[in-house]
């Protein structure tokens, strides 16, 4: 795994446009990164990422019908009562369509899961369209080989899902409309949606109503299927969490994704799977702990994008992003340093998240964030990759 | 030596947020336009394509697009704010919405239908072939770039080629009293002068549905955020 300097294309933002990538920059803020690119081996794809992706995956979801099974599980996700049997309801019968998970890999040591994004993930745009095409562009323009390849299957995988998922039509998409990014996503999947043949519609969250129990549009038409890119355990505490009990509509992500984009699940798989290579010790903090100790992390149950995550690292100095969480329970993880690299053209040294991506069951491809801080946020920097031995 | 299997897609398209132009492709993409049809009324389609399929298929397209009609036509709060962009007389009551809540008293006012868009008659596929770029001969895909291959890889642009690949939606159709030879989208888009075939940039192809307020029930708890993703 190495951090190459490359050429950047020129006119790359007037193209980002064009196609809608409307937040490569984030408030004057470098967001696609093409300035760098980092390459892996064959052997670091298929023979560490690939496989430790489709083993987690599949060690995760083993683990929902046992949350599901047990009240004490469930209580202590903060999975509110009201919604244990709407979310049962939804395991097995509604696969997923897709889900990320945030990966501390340097290409020597297994690949360690920090996360798993697998409600509301994003950045997968920039995933599976624009750094494939960034890589055929600087194939073409002779800066990287022809036997360069990427780790990016997304597109057809997300097409091929749409079209096995059967889902009602016309089927909705929506994300909360004043975010820029949550619609790029939302459109892109929408388009792949297209692309399987389906009828795809968008709809701003906030629009969607209800009528005797059913969700509708704002013309009154019953919403038989939706894809949200809003977090589940939002939708559990709003004011229409009730109406979800009565509604026929099939969301996507399925409602027991509520369980797995809650950082409880790391505590859970750390005691299914004691000292996996591929797992970090993790435990639910209760009254009893002592203070964060030297290597260890705290993360709430609920956040996203790095908020209110806060660590302590090997030499005792203390790391914290804010947020808007902070309300509900806390696990502690231990720390596995992000990977370092050195950015010359800003001179400063990088930390590298590896997000892996899943389809339908499969590992999918690959997107790299870097950033200043050991913590990955939002504002994280989007580099490509390739692979090339 | 063995050729690996790839571990990118293929190739990627977009169909919806579609490029104005390829980066790479200037010189040898046209401008991403689609061919669609644009018909006064389902009188004038069903005229100027004989055959009982045709009949049909008109039927179908003009029922499609009026359905959307009330959903993405532009509203107004009183008739003469409607009137004033799009004309006198032209210009309807909305359907009464059916919001649980919130239902203010007073509708809606949005102009009429003028005429609508739909595929092409007889290539009209619903399904966008990811194939589609491939040509006629069967070789592999794997890992052999073909030059046609390469200059549409990325995008699903252009309306050159096989014509099987027009993927407008049927939409209803409006002029606007300042101009009222141009037919326009929703969004206004301007598509054409008269009815026939045009060719319309990828951008008119899907409606967006106007909401005008907030329902609300869900998405209040995104307020504190900039991203509901992660």
């Amino acid at each position: 795994m190495q951090r190459k300097l490359i050429d950047e294309r020129e006119g790359w933002r007037e193209y980002a446009e064009s196609v809608g990538f409307d937040y490569h920059t984030i408030d004057d803020e470098t967001y696609w990164d093409e300035s760098a690119y980092y390459q892996f081996s064959w052997q670091q794809i298929e023979e560490e990422l690939e496989p430790a992706t489709e083993e987690l995956h599949e060690m995760a979801l083993s683990l929902v019908p046992e949350i599901l099974a047990s009240e004490q599980l469930l209580n202590q996700l903060a999975i509110p009562a009201t919604h244990w049997d709407y979310i049962a309801a939804s395991w097995p019968a509604q696969p997923q369509l897709y889900g990320r998970m945030d990966l501390s890999y340097d290409g020597r040591s297994p690949p360690k899961l920090l996360e798993l994004n697998y409600d509301t993930p994003t950045s997968l745009f920039e995933s599976s369209f624009f750094q494939w095409v960034w890589l055929e562009d600087q194939i073409e323009n002779q800066l990287l080989p022809q036997g360069a390849d990427q780790f990016n299957s997304l597109q057809e995988k997300l097409i091929e899902a749409f079209k096995s998922l059967q889902l009602p039509q016309p089927f909705y998409f929506s994300s909360v409309e004043e975010s820029i990014e949550d619609r790029g996503n939302v459109r892109y999947l929408m388009d792949c949606a297209v692309q399987a043949g389906l009828r795809a519609q968008y709809v701003p969250l906030e629009t969607v109503g209800q009528r005797a129990g059913q969700f509708v549009d704002v013309m009154g038409t019953a919403v038989n299927g939706m894809f949200k890119l809003y977090p589940w355990e939002f939708m559990l505490s709003e004011e229409y969490a009730p109406v979800l009990l009565t509604s026929d509509t099939r969301f996507l992500e399925p409602p027991w994704k509520a369980l797995m984009s809650n950082k409880g699940i790391l505590p859970l798989l750390w005691q299914k799977y004691p000292d996996h290579p591929n797992l970090l010790p993790s435990y639910f903090e209760d009254k009893a702990n002592e203070p964060l100790q030297n290597g260890w992390v705290r993360k709430p149950l609920y956040s996203r994008e790095g908020a209110n995550v806060e660590l302590v690292n090997f030499n005792g100095e203390k790391v914290a992003a804010a947020g808007p969480y902070g309300t509900g329970g806390y696990i502690r993880q231990q720390f596995c340093p992000l990977p370092k690299f050195i950015d010359p053209l800003r001179q400063q040294t990088v930390y590298t998240l590896t997000g892996s991506w899943v389809v339908g069951d499969r590992a999918a491809g690959i997107g790299l964030r870097e950033d200043a801080s050991l913590i990955t946020r939002n504002t994280s920097r989007f580099l490509p990759h390739i692979i090339l031995d | 030596m063995t050729q690996r299997a790839r571990k990118r897609s293929n190739k990627v398209a977009l169909v919806l947020m579609m490029p104005a132009t390829g980066m790479l492709m200037v010189a040898c993409s046209s401008e991403p336009e689609t061919s669609a049809v644009v018909y006064s009324s389902v009188q004038e389609c069903q005229d100027k394509n004989p055959g009982a399929d045709a009949k049909e298929l008109c039927l179908a397209d003009y029922k499609q697009a009026a359905e959307l009609h009330p959903k993405v036509a532009p509203k107004y709060q009183t008739l003469q704010e409607c009137e004033a962009d799009f004309g006198a007389q032209r210009c309807e009551v909305a359907p009464e919405r059916q919001y649980a809540s919130n239902s203010s008293s007073g509708g809606f006012f949005m102009p009429m239908m003028m005429g609508y868009m739909a595929s092409q008659m007889f290539n009209r596929p619903q399904v966008i072939q990811t194939g589609a770029f491939s040509s006629p001969g069967s070789q592999p895909r794997d890992n052999v770039r073909r030059d046609d291959d390469k200059q549409s890889s990325s995008f699903a642009g252009g309306g050159g080629g096989g014509g099987a690949r027009s993927a407008v939606q049927p939409q209803p159709l409006y002029k606007s009293r300042d101009d009222s030879f141009t037919y326009r989208t929703a969004d206004n888009n301007a598509v054409a002068s008269r009815s026939g075939e045009v060719k319309v940039p990828s951008r008119a192809m899907t409606p967006s549905v106007g909401g005008q307020r907030r329902i609300g029930g869900f998405g209040a708890t995104a307020a504190s955020f900039d991203s509901a993703g992660g």
